[in-house]
């Protein structure tokens, strides 16, 4: 279970990201933060995982306290919690296979064959066994995305933090991208906070969701609970997310 | 008085940020592999520029020198006077500026890519320590390399004036390298040395640290390998202006 209390985040007198967010995620289930553009919805998901550090608050990753969090523990966390960056943040210089290889050895120190292995078999996973000799510049922005998911799922850890996974997609891209987080879910038993500006992917993955407005989580519920809300933006995005189903 | 207390942040952050080394350089892991690629790489980047710069140098000093030279009957003492030259300030200073060209703009424009497309954040979330891996293994890499490059490059030079001698006077390669080897004192050569570890230091430092605090995406990337060539030309020279004070105070030249 990942539990935000009472969060804050203040960059300069007009940005102020977090103003007292409260949120619980369950084991297990998929949830989908909404938000407008520029709201701090990617601040939040980067608090989690201790890459900003909010103001006050408390954020438990199954129980640890990341908020103050020492270095070692830090990295217990980072082994449990991975993260899905926006644009796949592969490393450049780095082959499809490096770029899998290095989570791999530097976190779990696994070399040789076993290594190469567990590479292939992620690599399969998501469709693209055969990229392995790549260069990420070589591959295409759904290519990216699905090998920056192999590279986080690749360590196996317990809760996967998604940066708008089906960004800037085509809409088939989407629906994979879409479908492995579902199955993420079911077959590994990875539970998912998303945040996401897409009502397609948000159909597919969303156990839950919750709205971020004004720093605040103003709703949280499921997606049925969501389409029936008096909240205009989420009306919005449900008619979106009608049409794109 | 804001651009005085800017500038007292910004040294403030730099010193912070070079500070670090010295904290991650000796606790472990190490990074081996990546410490030889970036000699490798850094090595391969300026070498060509070095050789050639150097080598031409040497031959314009051997030239220039000679007409004033033969004025004070002089001529004899040419090849010595070049070979401190370059090897006390010259070879030092000249090849530092040119490695901040090629590799100061190079580690700002590589870690500032890695910045603003989250590559940086990414390795954070692997467990890996960034700065370990990424500066502290190039600053280590270019301080031990610089010295190197630097003997490379004054041996270089003083094969240039060699030839320039040779061509103007016909001088012979024997009675060269004696006054060449006379000239070379412990007391001349190891400032020298000792200086362009600084200069690699601080090369490397500010490289990373400006590649390291791009944001703005790819317009800060270029604002980023501009100023991380500038401001490690203009370290180059302070450092240099202290050495040098500091080597004729207790070393007496």
């Amino acid at each position: 279970m990942i539990e935000l209390k009472n969060l804050y985040k203040t960059f300069s007198s007009e940005l102020r990201p977090m103003r007292g967010i409260d949120l619980t995620v369950e084991t297990g289930t998929n949830m989908v933060v909404l938000g407008r553009s520029g709201t701090g919805k990617s601040v939040l998901l980067k608090s989690i995982v201790g890459l900003l550090i909010p103001d006050r608050g408390s954020i438990k990753v199954a129980g640890t306290e990341v908020v103050g969090a020492d270095p070692k523990t830090l990295q217990m966390i980072r082994r449990k919690v991975g993260y899905v960056f926006q644009s796949g943040a592969l490393y450049d210089s780095l082959t499809v296979g490096e770029n899998l290889m290095f989570p791999l050895q530097k976190t779990l120190g696994m070399k040789g064959p076993e290594a190469v292995d567990r590479v292939m078999h992620y690599l399969e996973r998501v469709g693209l066994p055969d990229k392995v000799n790549k260069m990420p510049s070589e591959l295409s922005g759904g290519q990216r995305k699905r090998i920056g998911v192999a590279r986080t799922i690749i360590v196996e850890p317990e809760y996967l933090l998604y940066d708008e996974p089906t960004t800037g997609l085509d809409p088939g891209t989407t629906k994979e991208i879409s479908e492995l987080i579902v199955q993420l879910r079911d077959d590994l038993g990875i539970t998912g906070i998303a945040v996401t500006h897409d009502p397609y992917c948000l159909h597919i993955i969303a156990d839950r969701i919750a709205f971020l407005d004004e720093g605040k989580i103003v709703f949280e519920g499921t997606p049925e609970e969501g389409k029936h809300s008096d909240i205009d933006f989420l009306k919005i995005f449900f008619t979106l997310e009608s049409s794109a189903a | 008085m804001g651009f005085l207390s800017n500038g007292i942040i910004e040294f403030g952050s730099y010193a912070k940020f070079a500070g670090r080394f010295f904290k991650t350089v000796f606790s472990p892991p190490y990074e081996f592999r990546q410490i030889v690629r970036h000699v490798d790489d850094f090595g391969a980047m300026s070498l060509p520029l070095i050789s050639m710069v150097n080598f031409i140098m040497g031959l314009i000093l051997a030239l220039q020198s000679r007409p004033t030279m033969e004025k004070f009957g002089a001529a004899a003492w040419i090849p010595a006077m070049v070979t401190t030259s370059i090897t006390k300030e010259l070879g030092p200073v000249i090849t530092a500026l040119l490695v901040a060209g090629r590799v100061a703009s190079g580690i700002g424009a590589e870690l500032g890519s890695m910045k603003v497309t989250e590559q940086i954040d990414a390795m954070e979330c692997s467990g890996v320590d960034p700065y370990n891996y990424l500066v502290t293994t190039r600053v280590l890499a270019l301080t031990l390399l610089m010295p190197l490059l630097t003997l490379y490059a004054e041996f270089l030079g003083i094969c240039g004036s060699f030839l320039a001698e040779y061509i103007s006077s016909g001088v012979t390669l024997q009675y060269y390298y004696g006054q060449v080897v006379d000239a070379l004192t412990f007391p001349r050569v190891l400032p020298g040395l000792i200086k362009t570890a600084g200069f690699g230091f601080a090369i490397a430092v500010v490289g990373s640290y400006k590649g390291f605090n791009t944001d703005s995406g790819t317009e800060g990337v270029g604002r980023a390998t501009t100023s991380a060539v500038v401001l490690s030309s203009v370290w180059i020279i302070l450092i240099d202006m202290v050495i040098v004070k500091l080597s004729v105070t207790f070393l007496g030249e």
